[in-house]
């Protein structure tokens, strides 16, 4: 039967521009750089055949001669730089949004603001003012060397520690709004029940008020790892060049070294990670049975 | 656990300290007289007034009003239509469509640019089209930016009364009758905000642009990576300012956008 | 409510504005559940007809239906004898006050008021006039500049309901207008929404969980269960001589017996039940010796320690009285079975009923009624 209700879901088409779109400019070229990463290198850059899982076996750590850890150790310092980053942004966004779930409708407004307007200004120009706040002469390098944490006349930047400032800096807003989503909407009178029954404050939290923010962590967590796993600029600003990670890596194939299936292999587990990533957070997300 | 404690409100201050340090060192250095150095000699306006005769920053600036204009007027469109096809209209593919828009957003940038840099190459050996300057950098920003156009525009719509849509056409309106003169307008806040999100998302865009850009098409941003590569002058920290500027802007208007109420 | 103004009144004087209403055999399925299991429907010409029911019943897609915003999977609907499933929303004579009023928040009160007539491209100089006097009529001319945020929900209902008249619509659909607004301005709204039907001569369609404010307002009731349609008649007809259970039930309170046929003089049947054999007044049913019935009576209608002990009269043990202001409602055990009694208090005499005591129950036949079921 033609009837006015069917008629009207022809809007699909209204999809398929966007579609179409993502189609040809997202799916097509991770497509290719998926089928690019089975060939082998040209003699002058670009590829060609023959088809070989040779990038995916360096990658893996079997050199021309012999074991060479340096890509496992490059994919693993990523994959740690990732995960760091994510459990800092963690540990400070937890007490940050209770603060701001704290305040009042207006302050919570302004505190909530004053989060996400960074995160709105060019990730490149933060960065190199971290070159200046951290580096040697700056205030901060002239503290820690008194104090002993560098020698004197040195800089916090480059090092490990100004990329973990970096890094912490730059992905803390997508730590802190979803988990504030799940701050926001905490029923306290769990926690005071919990109280109540003579839970000390680790319990607390462990029992009646984790549970509930679990969901926001989990969204944080892989919206801050997946992307800080394959950072590049950060780390290529303020780690200096002692420190190779996917990104730079990656970038590095493409770049000066011209072995485009070689970075593509790599470009490949940067898709894999984040494949993972998200399917871990649709299943540690997933909608609970409700028990009878 | 009590909503206040001095360890969380120290916490909340040094997190602010950790993300305003960097953008208030830019922004006062942008104004001091010194050329090089920490020390603070004096306010000028010096590097404003010579970023209006560098002719490199005015092409960057160029180069990047364009790409970010283009490729958010775009996005817009694509963004909205697909939003409106997957809230209202689409009953089977949605969760592919859902994966398909979480690709961009969580995929690493550098993985995104090499494979449209390695796509665009194809493209010019196969079909003669895609030589990398300003359109394959405006492709490549469109196609990060549908998915959060399709995300703010997605969520006025799920806060829209169906009833609305139904109501319209029990007045008589026709298909097209219902689109521009209820859901459109109802819409139009969403995807303001949407399309602003979406500019500051081009203009700050490092990665895509420096893949996907050839020689006379270098943005804002790469600009001032390769400035910064060089060693940093206070032109930059002028530079940086405006752009922050325009960013923040942006973004606080699309936010007042967003909270006007759909009811 | 105003006075409907002339032009409006006497050019409809003659004949009936409003449409009647033909449905038959009306299916509408999602998934595995029905929410139209066959229904078959006709509704009279500028009558006010409600439908009734518990949620979840189909009424509200029933009037989908008919609105076209739901399709049917068989059946056929016509409006004024014209097929209607094959028109979409737009095109049909019909127009709808929503449940949730969906006034247009970006228009102000008038734009919403004239966006029907707009959409027909009818010019500016045709359609504020009429405008103005649907909102005159309904009583918010002072807030034609008004957002729908700025309006209390009675302002709203009245809104949607000029929105929805300035069109002159053949039927209005009524999806529970009145269900969001408190008691009292309910009961307003129901005695104007009656007068205006009544004036403006169009077919009323107006679905409502509330049996109260349904035997207020309608003409006729239909009463639907489970996707079909149970009973139509007047709101008297359906409480006095409901069809089965679920009617007895739905509206109002109701006392069952059940039992078992055993004789039958003329149009009198005498039914064995725990309580004792129990004379009724038989329907239009042929009921053979027997049969399994089940009889209704209301609690208003039981008479407790009567003057004069009818037919069907025994005694019973009173176990409770509940004073509730104008009634007293009684609590009585007899064969293991809880009957119900309610009195005005005025005619309950001080200390004569009191749990515990031994009463004299009758059941009047003329006040039983025999369900189909």
């Amino acid at each position: 039967m033609h009837t006015a209700a069917q008629r009207q879901d022809k809007g699909w088409w209204f999809g398929v521009p966007g579609i179409g779109w993502l189609g040809m400019f997202l799916v097509l070229p991770l497509l290719a750089i998926f089928a690019v990463s089975f060939l082998t290198r040209g003699e002058y850059g670009g590829y060609g055949l023959p088809v070989t899982i040779e990038n995916y076996r360096r990658l893996a750590g079997w050199g021309e001669l012999g074991f060479d850890p340096l890509y496992p150790v490059i994919l693993g310092r990523s994959l740690a730089l990732g995960f760091g980053t994510a459990v800092l942004c963690f540990l400070l966004a937890v007490p940050l949004t209770f603060f701001v779930a704290g305040l009042n409708e207006r302050r919570r407004l302004v505190a909530l603001t004053l989060v996400m307007v960074p995160f709105w200004t060019n990730l490149l120009v933060r960065t190199y003012a971290w070159q200046l706040l951290l580096g040697p002469g700056s205030g901060l390098s002239e503290a820690a060397s008194t104090v002993g944490f560098i020698d004197a006349g040195e800089g916090l930047y480059p090092s490990w520690f100004a990329v973990a400032v970096g890094m912490v800096a730059d992905f803390l807003p997508f730590f802190a709004l979803p988990l504030y989503a799940s701050v926001e909407k905490l029923d306290w009178t769990l926690a005071e029940a919990a109280a109540d029954l003579g839970a000390n404050r680790w319990q607390v939290f462990r029992h009646a008020v984790w549970p509930q923010i679990r969901p926001g962590a989990v969204a944080g967590f892989i919206l801050v790892f997946l992307p800080a796993t394959g950072q590049f600029v950060i780390p290529d600003l303020l780690g200096g060049a002692k420190t190779a990670l996917l990104g730079n890596a990656i970038q590095q194939q493409f770049g000066q070294s011209r072995d485009w299936p070689f970075g593509s292999a790599m470009a490949c587990v940067g898709l894999v990670i984040m494949g993972v990533g998200l399917f871990l957070q649709r299943w540690l997300n997933r909608p609970k049975e409700v028990a009878p | 656990m009590r909503r206040s404690s001095w360890f969380n409100s120290a916490v909340a201050w040094a997190v602010y300290a950790l993300l305003y340090a960097p953008i208030a060192i830019v922004v006062v250095f942008s104004f001091n007289a010194a050329r090089a150095g920490m020390e603070w000699q004096g306010a000028t306006l010096d590097w404003y007034r010579r970023l209006f005769v560098n002719e490199q920053v005015q092409s960057a600036l160029k180069v990047s009003l364009i790409v970010a204009v283009t490729s958010t007027a775009m996005a817009a469109v694509l963004g909205t239509t697909l939003a409106l096809a997957l809230e209202k209209h689409m009953r089977r593919g949605r969760e592919w469509v859902n994966g398909l828009l979480a690709v961009p957003v969580f995929v690493p940038d550098i993985v995104l640019a090499v494979a449209l840099l390695l796509f665009f190459g194809l493209m010019r050996d196969w079909f003669k089209v895609f030589e990398l300057g300003l359109t394959t950098i405006i492709a490549g920003h469109v196609t990060f930016q549908i998915p959060f156009v399709a995300m703010v525009v997605r969520a006025r719509l799920a806060g829209m009364d169906p009833a609305l849509d139904e109501a319209a056409r029990d007045l008589g309106a026709t298909s097209w009758q219902v689109f521009r003169h209820v859901t459109l307008p109802l819409l139009m806040p969403g995807i303001v905000a949407g399309a602003m999100l979406a500019f500051t998302l081009s203009l700050d865009d490092f990665v895509v642009s420096f893949f996907s850009g050839g020689p006379g098409s270098t943005t804002l941003p790469v600009y001032i990576y390769s400035s910064v590569k060089r060693g940093v002058t206070p032109e930059i920290h002028a530079l940086s300012t405006l752009l922050m500027a325009v960013s923040v802007i942006a973004t606080v208007v699309a936010m007042m956008l967003q909270r006007r109420d759909v009811r | 409510m105003q006075q409907v103004p002339e032009a409006t009144a006497s050019r409809k004087s003659s004949d009936h504005l409003g449409a009647g209403i033909e449905g038959v055999g009306l299916v509408r399925a999602f998934g595995a559940f029905r929410a139209l299991d066959g229904v078959s429907v006709s509704i009279r010409p500028g009558e006010f007809f409600s439908i009734l029911g518990p949620s979840g019943c189909g009424k509200t897609t029933l009037l989908r239906v008919i609105a076209g915003l739901d399709s049917a999977d068989a059946g056929s609907l016509s409006i004024d004898g014209e097929e209607m499933l094959a028109i979409p929303a737009n095109k049909r004579p019909v127009n709808t006050v929503f449940q949730s009023y969906a006034l247009f928040p970006h228009l102000t009160v008038r734009d919403n008021v004239s966006f029907g007539l707009r959409m027909k491209g009818l010019s500016p100089g045709e359609v504020a006039p009429r405008v103005e006097r649907a909102m005159e009529l309904v009583e918010i001319g002072p807030m034609a500049g008004r957002k729908p945020a700025q309006l209390s929900g009675g302002q709203k209902q009245r809104v949607a309901l000029a929105r929805a008249i300035v069109n002159e619509p053949r039927v209005l659909l009524l999806d529970e207008p009145l269900a969001a607004l408190d008691l009292r301005l309910r009961r307003q709204l129901q005695t104007e929404l009656r007068s205006l039907q009544r004036r403006l001569g169009m077919t009323f369609v107006h679905v409502t969980h509330d049996q109260e404010e349904a035997l207020a307002m309608s003409d006729r009731i239909a009463v639907m269960n489970a996707g079909r349609i149970v009973q139509v008649a007047s709101g008297r007809e359906l409480y006095e001589r409901p069809k089965n259970r679920f009617v007895a039930q739905f509206l109002g309170a109701c006392n069952l017996i059940p039992g078992t046929v055993t004789a039958r003089a003329g149009n009198v049947l005498t039914v064995a039940t725990n309580v004792g054999p129990l004379e009724v007044r038989a329907g239009h049913g042929t009921l053979p010796a027997s049969s399994q019935v089940t009889l209704a009576i209301r609690p208003e209608r039981v008479r407790l320690n009567p003057e004069v002990p009818g037919r069907n009269s025994f005694s019973a043990e009173l176990r409770d009285a509940m004073f509730t202001g104008a009634e007293t409602q009684f609590t009585l055990s007899v064969a293991e079975m809880a009957l119900r009694a309610v009195l005005a208090s005025e005619s309950v005499g001080a200390g004569s009923l009191r749990p515990g005591s031994a009463v004299v129950v009758d059941l009047p036949a003329s006040a039983l009624i025999v369900l189909e079921d």
